[in-house]
């Protein structure tokens, strides 16, 4: 009886410490896709300007300055600086675009036609 | 400091116009303004006035982040300039159009799939991703 009361302790303890283990990645999971959500939606949480790598900056921008073929947009630990020609007339929505994806700097150097 | 006087308008128009989440931070001499906007015509508003304080952007002391965002279950209105808006397969640029949405049509959001593209559908039953920033809530 002792024995099979033991059995069943330990049995629980496992149970119990496997079940930990499933929190824990559960956690890491949410934090995961939390932290993606912050470069989301910066704006909500975190306090601008959110730490965004250089490289999925580059990816972002690819498609924010996708109407904008004549101009080209580097990257420079989480500054972009903005070469090239534009009209005036889309000038906003190209900053919009940009500024939207929460670099530390935007430096504009287009020429304006 | 210093930034924060220069765009005072636009801070004051920010808290004025119903955006909400407002956060206001200066790092490294860049004032970093964010929040969400209740509909396209502040955020015009509110790029507006960023562009009479510093015309034509050039200053780089500002990165002016306050969006219009679109939520799983909301109608949104296409806020393109005058064209349609694609939309694709996937969500990014290099993905193939499968339809376009007319200037001003208001489409249902299903999901908001990152920070740049939007799951969304037509009234005519077309599905896939759209670029967020030209989606308004109605």
């Amino acid at each position: 009886m002792k024995s099979a009361c033991m059995l069943f302790i330990l049995a629980a303890g496992l149970t119990l410490s496997s079940c930990k283990g499933k929190d824990n990645s559960n956690n890491t999971a949410t934090n995961a896709d939390t932290a993606q959500l912050n470069t989301d939606t910066s704006t909500a949480v975190t306090t601008a300007p959110q730490t965004i790598s250089d490289d999925s900056l580059r990816a972002q921008l690819k498609d924010a300055t996708k109407d904008y073929p004549d101009v080209t947009a580097t990257v420079d630990n989480g500054e972009v600086t903005l070469t090239g020609t534009i009209t005036r007339d889309k000038l906003q929505g190209l900053m919009q675009s940009v500024q939207a994806l929460n670099p530390k700097k935007v430096n504009n150097n287009l020429t304006i036609k | 400091m210093a930034l924060q006087d220069k765009y005072k308008e636009l801070i004051e128009t920010a808290k004025n116009s119903g955006v909400r989440n407002l956060q206001v931070s200066e790092q490294n001499n860049v004032l970093h303004v964010t929040g969400d906007a209740p509909n396209a015509q502040v955020k015009d508003t509110l790029w507006n006035v960023y562009n009479k304080i510093d015309p034509d952007y050039r200053a780089g002391d500002l990165v002016l982040n306050v969006n219009t965002n679109v939520a799983a279950g909301m109608k949104a209105k296409v806020v393109t300039e005058t064209t349609n808006l694609n939309i694709r397969i996937g969500p990014g640029t290099d993905q193939p159009i499968v339809g376009k949405a007319a200037h001003n049509e208001i489409v249902n959001v299903i999901s908001k799939t990152n920070n740049q593209w939007s799951l969304i559908r037509t009234d005519k039953g077309t599905e896939g991703y759209v670029y967020s920033q030209y989606l308004s809530p109605v």
